[in-house]
């Protein structure tokens, strides 16, 4: 195993935390990582299953191994210096997550980017087994060729299978298809003091509940089982539908998001008065298409979606773009889009990953400073006072609202999951004193509402808010120090909320 | 073509590996980790629907390792060629090495290579054809106070190498030799270094673009050729001071 110091900064600019960095090429870097942890009595493999936690004053130096074989320690030549090495780990996939949920102080990352291998395939059956690392845009690139897609993907071509997994994260129609838990037939978790361990709703249900929305702390999922759904084509019919009150949003959504195969909304928080919150709700439906267009773009595609969206550049600019007169210019030509309705054909791979090439800008022009996303799930009823609720806000801290989206969300809030029956509601500000004093506020409407804000898009949720919110939030507690009583697996996201 | 790819389960291999399965190719590809070697082979398998061997073996020049190839080989019928990105690297190879550690140098780097390439020569030269592609290292230009056994392999390699090129001049056996300088992976994971290092699918896009082609030896990255250049020709008096 080969670990390295390493800066890490989250997407959304707010953390910077030093620790290190895994960067595993080989499957015995699990046997390796075991062996890292085991106790004095001696060697253990992983295979060797429910042996005792461990013994985190018996790691010793940092291997520096090129190929990973057994050697001598080699403590003159160590990377890091072995006393300050912490022996807490946690998978990191693409990094992308806005809170510093794949890395900690002095926690050791494990980049799962070599583990990104399609690994069985039944078109037939609908499964298709990959390892974690995989990502988003190499899967669709795959089963694009067989009429086949993930239902419940985020918005970036890069984010990796792990790293949805992990967090349990929607897609653009929660309310047809649920969050990602629902496509996993079942996933291998490791862990070294349990070794690898195969986990699905019918065996280890209790821990593979707890792994889908864990948060990466229960281990390393190394590969998973996902079900795909068919689609006609790799082309998609979108209609615009302009919403002129906000109050109508949650009523329009329901009308239609058992019809389609993607919805939300867009809206414009920074114009006054009774035109506050006007949009236009964006419909998409998979279609048939006489004239499939070839994915030959592919090979760019894949090149520049290389390049480009990580967290250590996003903040490349050091002042922002975005100001009040630049964000209102912004949200009026956006919104002029779907003002007077309209219907048109796009491709499936920019509808399903609509954040990329020249709209990555969007997240540049936040500059050094970084930016914020207050996202919650709130009950249908309460929508109205939430709403208002933010517009008095607004009214006291005055902020340009660079994003405002919602989508219709069904299920039952368990453990750390975002989820829930209602409307999950999304704006997007740039950080500043201002915008955190605007934050405490909406803080404590999510709380009177009876919501829950979202746990991997928030870098600054404190454990009150979430335990408030989240009444299982003591049980996700439990079961995991139940599963992990040493608690190996450590960010700064777990820390923060005393997980 | 039939091809081998020694070292394919990390770094440069197993960028060639996927570039030669785009390619169409069908592929045997060693190196020590079967679990590795197992998922790319399922990867490579089904996205590009080749024929993909695998032979967990650490290639080293004894016949039982060789036999371990030949028997994965067989299922592919006629090799056509053989790429070698295989090696093997440490830090503490300073001079003060013990055997079994040189020996793991030397066979990853150069014996190993050289006894496969050995079974497969004849063969090759019988049909008049065939492909071998070599990977050295720009650390082996000048013999420096680190890599120690690492370099005098892989200058035994490029020799090699140019043996056979001159053997097989009269016929369509191509011999390609790589003088490579960093590339971005597990070798270098962590270093600080005085040059930018290549990403290893940019590598593979190049050595598969060229590998019709008929060449001694070639510098990739291309600047490298410039460096080493410089490197050989300093005089000794400042050589020795340098540290690097
Ligand atoms: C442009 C953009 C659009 C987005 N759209 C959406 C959206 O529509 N819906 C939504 O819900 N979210 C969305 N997100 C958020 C994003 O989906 C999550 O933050 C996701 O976790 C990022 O994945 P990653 O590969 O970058 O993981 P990372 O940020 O690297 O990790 C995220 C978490 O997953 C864990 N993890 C990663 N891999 C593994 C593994 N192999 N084993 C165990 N744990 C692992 C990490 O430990 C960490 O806790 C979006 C983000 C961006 C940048
Ligand atoms: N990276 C650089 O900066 C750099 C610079 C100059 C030259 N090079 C040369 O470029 C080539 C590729 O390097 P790389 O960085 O891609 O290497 P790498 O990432 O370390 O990968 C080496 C590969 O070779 C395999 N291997 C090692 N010894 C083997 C043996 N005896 N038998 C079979 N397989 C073996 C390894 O697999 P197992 O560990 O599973 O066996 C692995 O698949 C090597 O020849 C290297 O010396 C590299």
């Amino acid at each position: 195993m080969q670990v390295q110091p390493r800066q890490f900064i989250s997407f959304d600019g707010s953390t910077r935390l030093n620790g290190f960095e895994a960067k595993p090429e080989h499957y015995r870097y699990f046997d390796e990582l075991s062996n890292k942890f085991a106790d004095a009595s001696g060697k253990r493999s992983r295979q060797d299953a429910g042996a005792p936690g461990i013994a985190a004053e018996h790691v010793q130096t940092t291997d520096t191994c090129e190929n990973g074989a057994n050697r001598k320690s080699d403590t003159k030549n160590a990377p890091i210096d072995s006393e300050n090495f912490n022996p807490a780990v946690i998978s990191r996939g693409a990094g992308l997550s806005y809170a510093a949920a794949s890395f900690g102080e002095k926690v050791c990352s494990v980049d799962h980017a070599q583990f990104n291998r399609i690994l069985n395939f039944s078109k037939e059956q609908k499964l298709i087994e990959v390892e974690a690392g995989i990502s988003l845009g190499k899967l669709y690139d795959f089963l694009i060729e067989h009429d086949l897609f993930l239902a419940t993907q985020p918005g970036h071509p890069r984010i990796t299978v792990g790293g949805c997994i992990a967090p349990d994260i929607h897609g653009k129609n929660q309310f047809m298809d649920g969050t990602c838990i629902n496509q996993v037939e079942s996933l291998k978790l490791f862990h070294p003091s349990h070794g690898i361990i195969e986990l699905s709703p019918h065996s280890n249900e209790e821990l593979f509940r707890l792994t889908c929305g864990g948060y990466g702390l229960t281990g390393n999922i190394i590969s998973c089982k996902l079900k795909l759904k068919s689609i006609p084509s790799n082309m998609a019919e979108v209609t615009l539908r302009p919403l002129n009150r906000i109050e109508e949003l949650p009523a329009m959504l329901r009308a239609s998001a058992d019809k389609a195969d993607f919805i939300y909304s867009w809206h414009d928080f920074n114009v006054r008065g009774k035109d506050f919150g006007k949009g236009f709700v964006q419909e998409g439906r998979f279609i048939e298409s006489g004239s499939r267009p070839a994915e030959q773009a592919t090979a760019t595609r894949k090149k520049a979606a290389d390049q480009t969206l990580k967290a250590e550049t996003r903040g490349g600019l050091p002042f922002p773009i975005f100001n009040p007169l630049s964000v209102a210019i912004m949200n009026a030509l956006y919104g002029a889009k779907g003002a007077n309705g309209s219907s048109f054909e796009m491709s499936l791979f920019d509808s399903v990953f609509p954040i990329q090439n020249v709209k990555e800008l969007y997240f540049k022009f936040f500059g050094a400073a970084g930016f914020h996303e207050y996202q919650v799930v709130i009950p249908e009823s309460n929508f109205g006072t939430y709403i208002e609720g933010i517009r008095h806000a607004l009214k006291r801290h005055s902020l340009p609202i660079t994003l405002a989206s919602a989508k219709l969300f069904s299920g039952k809030r368990d453990l750390l999951r975002f989820t829930g029956d209602g409307i999950c509601f999304a704006i997007n500000f740039a950080r500043g004193e201002e915008a955190s004093k605007l934050l405490k506020e909406l803080d404590q409407l999510v709380i009177r509402c009876d919501g829950a804000p979202n746990i991997i898009k928030d870098s600054r949720l404190s454990k009150e808010v979430v335990a408030a919110c989240y009444p299982e939030y003591d049980l996700f507690r439990s079961q995991l120090r139940q599963f992990d009583p040493k608690r190996i697996y450590q960010s700064e996201l777990a820390e923060r909320l005393a997980l | 073509m039939n091809l081998i790819v020694v070292g394919a389960s990390a770094g440069l291999g197993r960028a060639l590996a996927d570039r030669l399965a785009q390619e169409k190719h069908n592929l045997l590809l060693i190196a020590g980790d079967e679990a590795d070697l197992k998922a790319i082979s399922a990867d490579l398998n089904l996205r590009h629907s080749v024929q993909v061997e695998i032979a967990a073996v650490r290639l080293q020049c004894d016949q039982n390792s060789i036999e371990k190839v030949l028997a994965k080989a067989s299922a592919l019928g006629n090799i056509d060629g053989i790429l070698f990105p295989l090696g093997y690297s440490r830090t503490d190879d300073d001079g003060t090495l013990g055997c079994d550690d040189i020996n793991r140098i030397v066979n990853s780097n150069m014996a190993g290579i050289i006894a496969l390439c050995s079974h497969y020569l004849p063969a090759m030269l019988q049909r008049g054809e065939g492909l071998l592609v070599f990977f050295g290292s720009v650390a082996s230009e000048r013999g420096r106070s680190s890599n120690i056994v690492y370099a005098a392999a892989k200058r035994g390699l490029q020799s090699f190498a140019e043996s056979l090129r001159h053997k097989c001049s009269a016929t369509n056996i191509n011999v390609q030799y790589y003088q490579l300088g960093y590339l971005n992976t597990a070798q270098t994971f962590g270093k600080k270094l005085p040059f930018p290092a290549a990403e290893p699918k940019d590598a593979a896009d190049y050595i598969v673009r060229n590998l019709n082609k008929r060449f001694g030896l070639e510098y990739y990255p291309w600047f490298w050729r410039f460096i080493c250049l410089g490197l050989r020709y300093t005089p000794w008096m400042v050589f020795k001071k340098l540290k690097f």
